[in-house]
């Protein structure tokens, strides 16, 4: 499929150039190697959610290499492949520097689009600033450049854009493409699967340096022009404003989209300068406040409605289910034969204590309920047990590795695997590839194909297939009920085969036979597979049907510690949840 | 006969799919304290951000006062003589005791005759004033939440868990506080609580909450309602 | 000396310049990128003041409700549908942005123009001659800070603001309709935005794409503050020193990134800005 429309689409490039008047000609090229900037912004906004000013700096760079080698050095053979190397190392250093400061642990979105937004801004103010070298507002021009004739840069320009949207595509849809959407929909449960979120992006976004640098390479060679304006933030925005006029996440929305509005915008401008921008601004807002998907959505669910396909679920065959073969849960391997140790284990926000120094050591086989009142601090003692930079004090041990300061992807790789209470699956994906993104960290995706087999443990394959989800492996996430949603997120958590798992309210919203269907599988979890399992729960009967431990917490303290019998007698228990009042009218205590 | 202070009919709500309330009937007559028990994530919060409007509801209705409050934004039904005291973050801590007290006024130019008259009840008040809310101790917090609701003169309280962590001594005179109020300006009051022996030193009637649902409901003082509520929320 | 009065003329500046974005970005969370729009607004006011022949002290106030007048436009009509979506409200604004400074071309054409400014000339300080305008705005941002510190803390709207910057969910439950609170907050960031504009404009002159530099530089500063204005005042002295010193100094082109690269660079390692933990 995809293959026929790349031919299609090169054949038109091949007869373009004499079918076409020649002015126009010259704005396509152009308007080919925007639109493969424009691809980039699409990957990495679009799709991964990174709202991103400056591609547009890295084009500039690509562009000024080849207008500062010819200019001060010469042309030739030797000196353009220099410039090629020098633009597509020198953009992609930046990005990684870029990448280092905007995505860390814990930046926020914001931050990150506000460091894409001053990247631009420096590039193009350090271009202005460089006096004769750089040739400040005016760029360098008439530089000696490759001896090709309008024809052939057209073919060039238009063969790399086809070439290079037919690998993104392959890129979208293989099984690597679909971490990108897992980080825009839910970068945190992203983090809980083992992912490491902040190089994924770094990698993405020095890639897209590389790809817009060459477009940046190809356009000087051409125009023979370069000036500050390429490698800046108007141009940077306009790139955003093509791809969100075009849709944003379709890949071939933003590549058309500037196609036409591009060229749209050299004719145009010329007889009504002004109210063009003005029209394609309101579009824009508009576009943005009521149709954030952009125009091509409208283009696709019409064309889709002609060839009658629904939109809820993968038209592909879903992929073949299949049990990982070997010793069951690789966080086993090596682990001790303390699961969780915790020592000391302390935070607090400003003065206000939450946890108060916490001891204890669960083993393999236990299943641990965590109870209090809230407030009590079970959910933090949780986090801290998932991310090693949570707590204040003290020390955490996983399967004896201390998580020191580690974030919760390198948790995960200790065998730690948290579930969330509010079941917050990636909605746009299927089931399928919800499970696979689970399994990335264990293997690696796919950059370019959709693997046909899905391998899961055991224990993740009983969940879906007890509930029912192996029947409806195409359907997308955000169709699931609530209780299918929560057993999707448990079958992932165990698809990370960890050895420590910890759930937070599991039980919460579900109906009696969905409880019982997850009492079972917890205890057999401990029981046959030897899981170390902590949850936190307040539906008391449920803990004390399949508790073989229960912790009590009070004011960030553990108050006990023992069985269920212990714990259920205690008067101490009974005090802290009931309250010690004396009652009214006559009622017996 | 008047109308109920709240009438709750057969309301669901919940997050997206999840519902947290089903089907629920409560009503709080004005001149009642109506306690509201279960024990943790049975839906009892939930039921009082519901009505407040914070949460959306799926099915059913609210009547503040017999009037029709049904999916109202919080504000309005805020200032339709309701005053609530949520479970967590009830305070600005870095705004002055006076502060959130003149912010659960509608009018505050006359905010020293409302500070009297309640300065019986709070005598560390008026002397803290100027104090950071958030410096106050974890107790004297939750009196000034108190206080603030009953400055403004409400005549419906929703009040979510108000004793938890606080001392015995602490509790005993909030207990006359809330019953004191009660008797003498018939305000209807809604209080959510898991400790068991102050709603039944201080409530007039009581239901209990479980998985969403009412599964026991009453008068408190009748035989057998201690016995009764103990079945529903054993540790 | 004189660089001394450059920083702090500077300061006064980009704190009238950035003082209503902090005020909007606080109570709504989002960033305004409309906000070059309107110092470009105000711009333009004070340009129609200068041509209608009115008195150029005029110029303020009537910026001021211009530019008020077109956030609550704006408010109501892109704003508001954008509460949920932040990143998507910066590129919707920036949007609009682009709107008016259309419009304002289509309307006053393209060239730079000129604005009459209500002194003019040069006073003798301390041994240098320096531009009195420039001084004049260091009493007027005094006066605005003043003005907005007092109005935050001594009268009802602002402790509701305030209260609504701090906990929106509680103080609506106090029965406080933060839906007013923000369309209120937006338009007085819109006006003070305008107002900015008219002041800045004697400083050079007017043309359509007067306020995007500004409006980086505003943004970048709002968010080293946090949400209190005495952290904006001493970024504003502190990156805008920073600025003239390199400027003066160094390179004056390199010199206009500064406040942007430090800004940056500070916020990498102290998310929370200059503001107090």
């Amino acid at each position: 499929m995809l293959g026929i429309w790349a031919i299609v689409a090169l054949v038109l490039v091949a007869v373009g150039p004499w079918v076409l008047p020649t002015y126009m000609v010259n704005g396509l090229i152009r308007a080919f190697l925007y639109a493969a900037v424009a691809l980039t912004v699409d990957l990495l906004w679009g799709y991964t959610g990174i709202l991103t000013f400056g591609q547009s700096a890295f084009f500039g760079i690509g562009a000024y290499a080849v207008g500062l080698m010819f200019t001060h050095v010469g042309f030739g053979p030797g000196y353009a492949t220099m410039a090629f190397i020098g633009a597509v190392v020198g953009a992609m250093l930046v990005a990684a520097i870029v990448g280092w400061l905007a995505f860390y642990h814990g930046a926020s979105p914001l931050y990150g689009s506000v460091v894409t937004l001053v990247l631009p801004i420096v590039v193009s103010q350090i271009l202005y600033s460089g006096g004769n070298f750089t040739g400040s507002s005016s760029g360098l021009s008439g530089f000696e450049s490759f001896d090709i004739s309008i024809e052939t840069w057209f073919w060039i320009a238009g063969t790399f854009l086809v070439l290079l949207t037919a690998l993104a595509w392959l890129f979208v849809h293989s099984d690597a493409g679909k971490v990108l959407v897992a980080i825009r929909e839910n970068e945190q449960r992203c983090e809980y699967v083992g992912i490491d979120v902040s190089r994924v992006k770094i990698l993405l976004m020095v890639v897209c340096a590389g790809v817009a640098a060459v477009a940046g390479y190809m356009f000087a060679g051409v125009q023979m022009v370069v000036a500050p304006e390429y490698a800046g933030f108007v141009f940077g925005t306009e790139l955003l404003i093509w791809v969100a006029l075009g849709g944003r996440g379709s890949l071939i929305g933003p590549v058309l989209g500037t196609l036409v509005l591009d060229v749209s915008t050299s004719y145009l401008s010329g007889n009504l300068p002004f109210v063009w921008k003005l029209i394609i601004g309101v579009a824009f807002v508009v576009v943005i406040v009521a149709l954030p998907q952009g125009l091509m959505p409208l283009i696709t669910g019409f064309v889709r409605r002609l060839m009658g396909r629904g939109g809820a679920a993968r038209s592909e065959p879903a992929p073949m289910l299949a049990a990982v073969e070997e010793e069951p849960f690789a966080g086993l391997q090596g682990a001790g034969s303390q699961a969780l140790a915790l020592a000391g284990v302390r935070k607090n926000f400003g003065s206000l204590v939450v946890l108060d120094g916490i001891d204890f050591v669960a083993g393999r086989g236990e299943l641990l309920s965590l109870v209090g009142p809230n407030g009590a601090g079970k959910t933090t003692l949780m986090r801290c047990i998932a991310d090693g930079g949570e707590r204040s004090g003290g020390s955490v041990r996983v399967n004896d590795h201390d998580i020191e300061r580690l974030p919760p992807y390198a948790c995960v790789g200790f065998g730690v695997g948290r579930k969330f209470q509010n079941a917050n699956v990636f909605d746009s994906l299927s089931v399928a590839e919800a499970l696979r993104i689970a399994r990335s960290r264990l293997e690696r995706p796919s950059l370019l194909r959709r693997a046909d087999t899905l391998l899961l443990p055991e224990a993740a394959l009983q969940v879906i297939r007890a509930t029912g989800l192996d029947r409806d492996l195409q359907r997308e996430v955000r169709h699931l009920s609530h209780g299918e949603k929560q057993a999707l997120e448990l079958a992932m958590v165990l698809a990370l085969e960890p050895s420590v798992l910890l759930l937070d309210e599991p039980t919460a919203g579900l109906t009696k036979s969905e409880r019982t269907l997850i009492g079972g599988i917890l205890v057999d979890l401990a029981r046959n597979h030897r899981l170390c399992i902590l949850l936190v729960e307040h539906d008391l009967d449920f803990v004390r049907e399949i508790s073989s431990r229960v912790i009590v917490m009070h004011q960030g303290r553990i108050v006990l510690d023992g069985t269920v019998e212990a714990v259920v007698d205690s008067e101490l228990v009974r005090t802290i949840y009931a309250g010690g009042m004396t009652p009214r009218s006559g009622a017996v205590a | 006969m008047s109308a109920a202070a709240l009438e709750v009919t057969a309301l669901s709500s919940g997050y997206g799919e999840a519902l947290v309330l089903r089907d629920v009937d409560l009503s709080v007559q004005p001149g009642e304290i109506f306690a509201l028990l279960g024990k943790n994530g049975m839906g009892k919060s939930t039921l009082l951000k519901t009505v407040m409007g914070f949460i959306a509801i799926q099915k059913g209705s609210v009547r503040l006062f017999g009037v029709d409050r049904t999916g109202q934004a919080p504000h309005r039904i805020a200032r339709s003589a309701v005053a609530y005291t949520p479970q967590e973050q009830a305070l600005f801590q870095d705004l002055s005791v006076r502060d959130n007290l003149e912010l659960g006024l509608r009018d505050r130019s006359h905010f020293d005759e409302d500070l009297g008259r309640i300065a019986q009840a709070f005598p560390f008040l008026p002397t803290r004033l100027a104090q950071r809310a958030g410096t106050l101790s974890g107790g004297e917090q939750k009196m000034l939440l108190v206080a603030r609701a009953l400055m403004a003169r409400p005549k419906l309280m929703l009040i979510d868990e108000i004793t938890e962590g606080m001392q015995p001594s602490v509790i005993e005179r909030l207990a006359g506080v809330l019953r004191a109020e009660c008797d003498r300006a018939g305000t209807a009051m809604l209080l959510i609580e898991q400790n068991v022996q102050f709603a039944l030193a201080v409530g007039d009637r009581y239901a209990v909450l479980k998985r969403g649902e009412i599964v026991d409901r009453g008068v408190v003082g009748a035989a057998g309602t201690a016995v009764s509520i103990a079945e529903h929320l054993a540790v | 000396m004189a660089t001394l009065l450059d920083i702090v003329t500077t300061a006064a500046i980009l704190f009238a310049v950035g003082a209503g974005l902090l005020i909007v970005f606080g109570v709504m969370k989002i960033i305004n990128f409309a906000h070059g729009g309107f110092l470009t607004v105000g711009g333009y006011s004070a340009l129609a003041v200068t041509r209608l022949g009115w008195n150029p002290w005029f110029s303020l106030a009537f910026a001021f409700v211009i530019g008020s007048v077109c956030g609550m436009i704006i408010e109501r009509l892109v704003v508001r549908p954008l509460y949920a979506r932040p990143l998507d409200a910066i590129l919707a604004t920036w949007g609009l942005g682009i709107i008016i400074g259309q419009l304002i071309t289509l309307a006053f054409g393209r060239e730079v123009q000129f604005v009459q400014s209500p002194v003019s000339g040069a006073v003798e300080l301390l041994g240098s001659s320096y531009s009195e305008y420039r001084l004049l705005l260091v009493g007027i941002a005094v006066i605005l800070a003043l003005v907005l510190g007092a109005v935050l803390n001594a009268t009802r709207l602002g402790l509701v603001t305030r209260a609504v910057i701090m906990n929106e969910n509680l103080a609506r439950g106090l029965g406080i309709n933060s839906g007013l609170v923000r369309f209120a907050t937006f338009s007085l960031g819109a006006g003070l935005a305008s107002l900015a504009g008219a002041l800045i404009t004697p400083l050079s002159s007017v043309d359509p794409n007067m306020g995007v530099p500004w409006l980086v530089n505003a943004f970048m500063l709002v968010m080293v503050s946090g949400v209190s204005l005495v952290s904006l005042g001493v970024a504003c002295l502190v990156l805008g020193g920073a600025q003239v010193l390199v400027s003066s100094w160094g390179n004056p082109i390199l010199g206009g990134l500064t406040i942007v690269v430090l800004a940056a660079l500070v916020l990498r390692f102290r998310p929370q800005g200059f503001a107090r933990d």
